[in-house]
């Protein structure tokens, strides 16, 4: 179990570091919205001012 | 920033489901933004479902672009202040998948598709129904 949440905090965004910056093509979204396949997605694009 | 804001309150807050995921992709449209601005913005948006990238060349925002109908004579070139819904079995191919529903807080598009974060929350829970436990 210990070893199942510590996989799960590595997998986790750090909140105080900066967003992920995409690759060209947006590689690294696709792939995110593929690995959430099976669920409901929503996707922002947003300002950030 | 006030979009997402709204989406955090008014839909994620609200909606408690491991079936749902969040991609918030940043980008520059106006003057001062930038990827450090954005990391303080995320502040606003804090659901742990939600996914975080900055986009420099605003190339997710040009290719859903191609989805909103701009005004008759006009071509809109990058889509911001976009919030789209896609279905679980939605698939990213060579272009993006066409969403279940969208709004926007852009001025002279559709307005009936005003972001609003009470119906957006609805249309959330709606196609949380179609998704196996």
């Amino acid at each position: 179990m210990d070893l199942l949440l510590a996989s799960m905090a590595l997998l986790a965004q750090d909140r105080s570091a900066p967003p992920r910056e995409l690759s060209r093509g947006g590689v690294e979204l696709k792939q995110a919205f593929a690995k959430a396949e099976g669920k409901v997605r929503l996707l922002l694009i947003v300002s950030p001012v | 920033m006030q979009g997402a804001r709204v989406v955090q309150e008014q839909v994620l807050s609200k909606v408690d489901s491991e079936k749902l995921s969040a991609f918030v992709v940043w980008l520059p449209f106006v003057d001062g933004d930038s990827r450090e601005k954005a990391a303080e913005a995320m502040k606003v948006l804090t659901d742990k479902r939600a996914t975080h990238f900055w986009d420099a060349r605003s190339e997710i925002g040009k290719a859903f672009a191609e989805h909103i109908k701009a005004p008759k004579g006009q071509k809109l070139l990058v889509a911001w202040d976009y919030y789209a819904l896609f279905e679980a079995g939605a698939k990213w191919k060579d272009s993006p998948p066409a969403p279940v529903e969208w709004m926007h807080q852009l001025e002279g598009i559709e307005p009936g598709r005003l972001l609003d974060g009470d119906k957006l929350r609805q249309a959330v829970e709606k196609l949380l129904t179609t998704v196996r436990k």
